[in-house]
């Protein structure tokens, strides 16, 4: 953890580095009397460059902490990102062919990777569901949902 | 087994079916639910009315409306979604003064020309109001005290650059007074007023009519074109020599490139909606006059207007 | 009681009056208990139906949905860590651990029976001493709220679990996060890298449901854990026993006079009064250290605090016609539909009217109780869906309802990011709920500074020179150290 924690000070320094180069790009206009745009931003900056050195230098020298090893498997970022890369394209086919024929291939590949096995149940709970949330947002609410350029 | 899975398939396949189906409906205009933006959130004042105005026009035009809301950015959300929506029709905005502010005040890429707009339904009035135990019994009382005391008078309004600063800002600028601008927001402006915190607030009529009839505020001026037929007593600010008319209107807009004769249907559509017993009758307890301006008429106020609020920003200094 | 108020009662109970209360209770379940459908939404969808109803109906039919939508934002919460509303995130906090351990149906009895007691308080100062509460809720002008949200903010210190500075760091990143938008004060962009769309800031819903939906949905789908609480089939678990909901009852009378109290200033907002009454509940407790495991306090807490912001909100609408919340200003909308004109006159001119309001948000408030408690079993049923089809279930509705909300993926993208942020948080050890708090309370801590400063043109001592302001100061100020000092000395012991 401590080494973690070290490591993510330094993410935190960029940070707030970035944000600081930020705030000094932003348009300036004045209202009498009160405090610019720019003044909460600034505050937040201090208070973010100051809580991250409380950090890093607590990381640094206070060795009491136990070791409560926060490290991420090869694995777990291979999961995260091949769910991420379905569900980016789960909302990339939405623009494009709208909720209702792609919604049950994205809930059939979500249970196929929590580990559903039965054809049965891959094929009827994604058309169930679907059909369900479609009446209740857009036909009981009135809630639009993705249309879909091409359909 | 191959059965089972030929009988899913099929299952799938008239499913898939049915929804196209329903997805192409082909021919004339309108042939399937329009989408109506909303340039600000759930419960306002312009969605309430939006939402009842599409609810009136809906028999006529033979299909529905489905009201979205696009609230964020002064309204600038809704116009940039309305900007690049495909001009076809089935893309409606629910346009206001805010087309103007937003746009004039530069944090959108374009100005309220990027639109075709097809129609005013009517405006609300945005009278000068105080609390009813203030010193001013009229507006001229008020003039010669702000007069006397430089920046002392707080004005509230609902946001620096909104339709309700601007019009302070140009009442100040033609009388020749100093006042201190407060942009309390649309929630705290009531509340302020009558806490004490501001003196004067530029608010939506609808908002303080049931202040003004509980006896907890006045109204001293209307910067309207005519004086309101509900409080006929309020004078406006053209009649006191000051030739400033500001409204907050509401009207449609639709994507620039819209077919014509599809901004002719709107028109005609929305001009009878307006003209709906159900929707006058809500309009007239929210305080929105119903005004039908039509598209060469509209285009011609808005032009006004848009060089009175490119004035504003000048003389406030929110725009160089 | 006097005869108008009798006559009011027999109206709502008439059979179409309590048909619309009913709708509106189911109707609230629902849009409450799923995200991406709010309150104001769903009332705003039933607004045009109450233009043809009769004016008690219609205030039956609206008041049955916020009751309701308000608890169902609560099951939500507790069963699967998703708040369907904001106010029920605090609930998430003690809720879902509850339901973890197998006590899921003990919680949302809880949940509700707080949720009960809390309106039932609420509407006892609406009918009794609402004209004095509205004229304090009006001295709360800039600076006051300013140091309201100050207030609130600082409960940032007592929800860093095992660390203060990461607790810190994840409130500050929150606000960072808060000051993209449209700065409200000056009209002009800020961090918006020239997308327009980021002008209307951080939603706050589509953050929200990342931040606690997401990481689950990871966690369970990519490692595997048990994410969803494991479903226990005793019968004996399922309701809170009577002699339990008595000890609750100082940490609901707490919840439900502050959630009464900060309902009623208009502007304040539900979130801050819900955290604020888990805080002081935690603090007054006996068992503070079980806050934050799992502990029926912890959720009584915010649930009553909850439901008084419900009937709190309602006291500066009736009596000035002015609205405490969004809700509420939809409520007054309604109102004015009708033809009646809120505020002082109200009540000598239509007073059996103002009798119905009372009427119908009690039996609405009865009908939510009993409608919940008795399907109790039926929810936490949910949880027997195995999670394989639960998950995906979850991961559909929070990314078509992040859409739905203003109809527009940009807000499904703060999601994910939001989600993906949650995610890495948990992992080392940043607690979240800071997070939360900030992106809460941000905008308006900045927006009511510079406010008060425009207002007393540019004298810093407005902040110090209003009494209320002044006390809610110096609450901050011991709030923030408490924790601080709590722990070193915690520190030198240990």
């Amino acid at each position: 953890m401590r080494r973690t924690n070290i490591f993510i000070s330094i993410i935190l320094f960029a940070f707030t580095g970035y944000y600081a180069y930020l705030i000094t790009e932003l348009p300036t206009r004045n209202i009498p009397h009160t405090l610019g745009a720019d003044f909460m931003p600034w505050v937040l900056t201090v208070c973010l460059l100051l809580l991250s050195s409380l950090l890093f230098l607590e990381s640094l020298f206070y060795k009491r902490e136990k070791q409560r090893v926060g490290r991420i498997s090869l694995k777990e970022v291979a999961g995260i990102l091949s769910l991420l890369a379905i569900i980016v394209a789960y909302i990339t086919a939405m623009i494009y062919f709208g909720y209702v024929f792609i919604t049950p291939l994205f809930m059939a590949a979500m249970m196929l990777m929590s580990g559903s096995k039965k054809l049965k149940e891959i094929i009827f709970f994604p058309i169930g569901i679907t059909l369900a949330v479609y009446i209740f947002f857009y036909r009981f609410f009135n809630v639009l949902l993705p249309g879909g350029k091409i359909f | 087994m191959i059965g089972k899975k030929f009988g899913y398939g099929m299952f799938i396949c008239v499913i898939t079916l049915s929804f196209s189906l329903a997805a192409f409906g082909g021919g004339k205009y309108p042939s399937k639910p329009v989408q109506f933006l909303i340039p600000f959130g759930a419960g306002g004042s312009a969605d309430v009315m939006g939402r009842v105005l599409v609810k009136a026009t809906e028999k006529d035009f033979g299909q529905p409306f489905v009201s979205v809301n696009k609230p964020g950015a002064g309204g600038g959300i809704m116009y940039t979604a309305l900007k690049s929506s495909k001009p076809d029709g089935y893309t409606v905005g629910w346009n206001s003064t805010s087309v103007l502010t937003c746009t004039n005040i530069g944090n959108v890429p374009f100005m309220c020309d990027a639109f075709e707009h097809v129609c005013r339904i009517g405006f609300t009035a945005m009278p000068i109001a105080v609390r009813a135990d203030a010193p001013w019994k009229t507006f001229g009382e008020f003039v010669d005290y702000a007069k006397k005391n430089p920046a002392k008078i707080k004005i509230g309004n609902a946001g620096t650059g909104s339709a309700t600063h601007l019009t302070a800002v140009l009442m100040e600028q033609q009388l020749g007074l100093k006042v201190i601008h407060v942009p309390l927001g649309a929630k705290r402006r009531i509340p302020s007023l009558l806490g004490g915190e501001v003196e004067v607030i530029c608010v939506p009529l609808p908002e303080a009519a049931p202040h003004v009839a509980g006896g907890k505020a006045r109204l001293l001026v209307m910067p309207t074109e005519k004086r309101d037929p509900a409080f006929p007593d309020i004078p406006t600010l053209k009649e006191l020599g000051n030739p400033i008319v500001m409204e907050l209107f509401r009207g449609i807009s639709v994507p620039k490139g819209t077919d014509k004769s599809i901004i002719k249907k709107l028109e005609r559509t929305f001009k009878k909606g307006s003209q709906e017993p159900s929707f006058a009758k809500i309009a007239k307890q929210k305080g929105f006059n119903i005004s039908f301006m039509g598209r060469k008429k509209f285009e011609k106020y808005l032009k006004e207007q848009n060089e009175l609020i490119a004035r504003a920003y000048k003389i406030s200094g929110l725009v160089k | 009681m006097s005869d108008v108020a009798l006559a009011a009662l027999a109206d709502v109970l008439r059979l179409p009056n309590l048909i619309a209360s009913m709708m509106g209770v189911f109707f609230g379940l629902f849009i409450g208990a799923s995200p991406g459908l709010t309150i104001s939404l769903g009332m705003v969808l039933l607004l045009p139906l109450t233009f043809t109803l009769a004016p008690v109906t219609s205030f039956c039919l609206l008041l049955g949905l916020y009751a309701a939508g308000m608890t169902g934002g609560s099951i939500s919460a507790i069963l699967l860590n998703i708040p369907g509303t904001p106010s029920a995130s605090a609930t998430a906090v003690d809720g879902y651990e509850m339901a973890k351990k197998g006590r899921a149906g003990e919680a949302i009895g809880t949940a509700v029976i707080s949720s009960f007691f809390g309106g039932m308080f609420s509407l006892g100062c609406l009918v009794l001493i609402a004209p004095a509460i509205a004229k304090f809720a009006l001295r709360f002008g800039a600076p006051e709220l300013f140091a309201l949200v100050l207030l609130g903010l600082t409960l940032i210190c007592s929800f860093g679990q095992r660390s203060i500075i990461k607790g810190l760091i994840s409130g500050v990143i929150g606000l960072i996060f808060m000051t993209v938008g449209l700065d409200n004060l000056m009209g002009i962009p800020r961090f918006t890298f020239g997308y327009v769309e980021l002008q209307a800031g951080v939603s706050f819903l589509p953050a929200l449901i990342g931040l606690f939906a997401i990481p689950q949905i990871l966690e369970g789908i990519v490692i595997g854990v048990q994410v969803i609480p494991k479903y226990e089939a005793k019968i004996s678990g399922l309701l809170p026993r009577f002699k339990d909901i008595t000890k609750l009852f100082k940490t609901m009378v707490l919840g439900a006079s502050v959630g009464t109290g900060i309902g009623a200033i208009p502007g304040a907002g539900g979130p801050i009064a819900v955290f604020l009454s888990y805080d002081y509940a935690k603090r007054i407790s006996k068992n503070c250290s079980l806050f934050g495991t799992g502990h029926p306090e912890g959720v009584a807490a915010p649930e009553s605090a909850n439901n008084g912001v419900a009937g709190g909100a309602m006291i500066p609408m009736l009596t000035l016609g002015i609205p405490g919340d969004p809700i509420t200003a939809i409520l007054l909308g309604a109102l004015m539909i009708q033809g009646l004109t809120p505020g002082p006159l109200l009540f000598q001119a239509n007073a059996q009217f103002v009798y119905s309001v009372f009427w119908a948000f009690f039996v609405a408030n009865i009908m939510v109780l009993f409608l919940t408690l008795s399907t109790i079993k039926v929810w936490v049923r949910l949880l027997q869906v195995p999670k394989r089809i639960l998950l995906p279930i979850i991961a559909i509705l929070c990314i078509v309802g992040s859409y739905a909300l203003h109809n527009t993926f940009f807000d499904t993208g703060v999601m994910l990011f939001f989600g993906l942020l949650g995610y890495f948080m948990k992992k080392y050890e940043f607690p979240v709920v800071p997070m939360l708090l900030a992106i809460i309370l941000g905008p308006a801590l900045e927006e009511h500074m510079r406010m008060s400063l425009i207002i007393s043109q540019g004298d810093p001592s407005i902040f110090i020179k209003h009494p209320i302001s002044l006390v809610f100061i110096i609450i901050s100020l011991i709030s923030f150290m408490g924790p601080l000092v709590g722990r070193m000395r915690a520190h030198r012991e240990g």
